[in-house]
């Protein structure tokens, strides 16, 4: 016999409510044992019946249960405050222990908010401190470049036998103005814009320096680099004089004398 | 901590075999109600049943080592301890008694002489779960449950096949779970 046919044969229900002969419930037992479905099916005839009479019981009062409870004291077990606390879910102190860690937990969760927005707080503060930091190591290294670029063009400035050459506007450009530092005893020749109109992008002006009487190229030179800083030029020995002339790119072997800009004598 | 709020019938037993207050505790819990239904069924009286439930209760605890799981079920051993328990109760002078000064109640008088003489169920108010089960099931239920017929009284009351009692109550219980599961 299957354990569906088992269970609809109605010895289940028989067996739970008492009903069956000692070599029945036996055998209900033993299938018990070996089928889960027909242990589910007794725990739910159990139930019905319990729901069955409960339903027409009235809600008793509690002090039926403590009766109870106080007649059968003397015999039962002692059983150590811990077990109970873990036993009885309805036990007191169990329910301080819930109420406390409930309690616990609230404030620690409060706290817990607290320092999160504060921790959020000082989070945002510390990343506006690093982007200032990082702004002032920036602008600390365009100085120190600065500097050192400073100290370099002194220290060429103060050079042994260095000459400061002052460059004057000419008629294209009469307020325009320029030096040149050259050192006739090591021919080096520095060249620094102090204003010079931006030229067409397709021109660039070029350096010239007259050595007897003739221009020899001293190189070009671009506006932005030469504006800011001393640039170094070809070197020339034995210079007069410095021109600057207006070139297509890249420069001319002989200069545009129309297009002087700049004209200085050493 | 996980407060152990349920045992299974193993454990229950063992404790309660233990002498453990806690699970006699969880016991009362978990069947005064039911077993509180049930004595209502044969005594009406709340008062009397109140007591019953408790002395019930009491004797469960006190003879707890004569229940044999590998006969039965807990709550059917039970049951049978409430069942003799309210018979022994309404036998009682106490009860007739206290049964004197209330107005004449036909159930206290069907009861007393003997409980297999009734298969009504006249009594205080059962609720919708009873009144929607077909009377031809819940005289089954009735006389099987609380009255604790045996089969062959039950065939012989109810005029059916010895071998078909079993089926019959079968599909009693069937149309009982769908009345509790409808109200539920």
């Amino acid at each position: 016999m299957n354990t569906k046919d088992y269970i609809s044969s109605g010895i289940l229900e028989t067996f739970v409510l008492g009903l069956c002969s000692e070599n029945e419930a036996f055998q209900v037992m033993e299938m018990t044992a070996k089928h889960p479905d027909i242990q589910a099916e007794i725990e739910r005839i159990e139930k019905d019946l319990m729901s069955y009479s409960a339903s027409s019981s009235p809600e008793i009062h509690d002090s039926v249960k403590e009766n109870i409870l106080k007649e059968i004291s003397t015999e039962a077990k002692v059983i150590p405050i811990s077990s109970v606390d873990n036993f009885s879910p309805d036990s007191g102190r169990l329910k301080f222990l819930i109420a406390a860690s409930v309690g616990l937990l609230v404030l620690s969760m409060a706290a817990n908010f607290f320092l999160y927005r504060q921790w959020q707080g000082v989070s945002n503060q510390l990343s506006v401190v690093q982007s200032q930091n990082d702004q002032l190591a920036d602008q600390m290294q365009i100085q120190q470049a600065a500097y050192s670029n400073s100290q370099q063009e002194l220290a060429i400035m103060m050079e042994p036998g260095m000459k400061s050459v002052m460059l004057k506007g000419m008629a294209p450009a009469p307020d325009a103005m320029a030096m040149v530092f050259y050192n006739e005893t090591s021919k080096d020749v520095y060249f620094q814009i102090r204003s010079l109109p931006v030229p067409d992008a397709d021109k660039q002006y070029q350096l010239w320096a007259i050595v007897d009487g003739k221009p020899v190229d001293a190189g070009v030179f671009d506006m932005d680099q030469s504006l800011s800083n001393m640039v170094r030029m070809k070197q020339i020995p034995n210079a007069k004089a410095f021109a600057v002339t207006l070139e297509k790119k890249g420069g001319s072997p002989v200069p545009t004398l129309e297009a002087m800009y700049l004209l200085g004598e050493v | 901590m996980s407060p152990k709020i349920n045992y299974t019938e193993e454990e229950l037993v063992a404790a309660l075999l233990d002498k453990d207050s806690t699970a006699f505790s969880y016991l009362y819990d978990n069947y005064s109600k039911a077993l509180m239904g049930f004595i209502l069924r044969v005594i009406p009286d709340e008062e009397m049943a109140r007591d019953c439930l408790q002395d019930a209760f009491v004797k469960i605890w006190r003879n707890f080592e004569n229940y044999d799981p590998s006969k039965g079920r807990l709550f059917t051993w039970m049951i049978n301890i409430a069942r003799n328990q309210s018979i022994d109760e309404v036998r009682s002078k106490a009860y007739r008694n206290t049964s004197k000064n209330q107005s004449l109640d036909n159930s206290v008088y069907e009861v007393v002489p003997d409980l297999k003489e009734t298969t009504s169920s006249d009594h205080i108010g059962l609720k919708e779960v009873v009144s929607s089960l077909e009377d031809n099931y819940k005289v089954v239920i009735d006389l099987a449950y609380y009255k604790g017929y045996t089969q062959e009284e039950i065939s012989t009351q109810m005029g059916i096949p010895l071998g078909t009692v079993k089926t019959r109550i079968r599909s009693a219980m069937q149309q009982l779970r769908k009345a509790l599961i409808d109200k539920n």
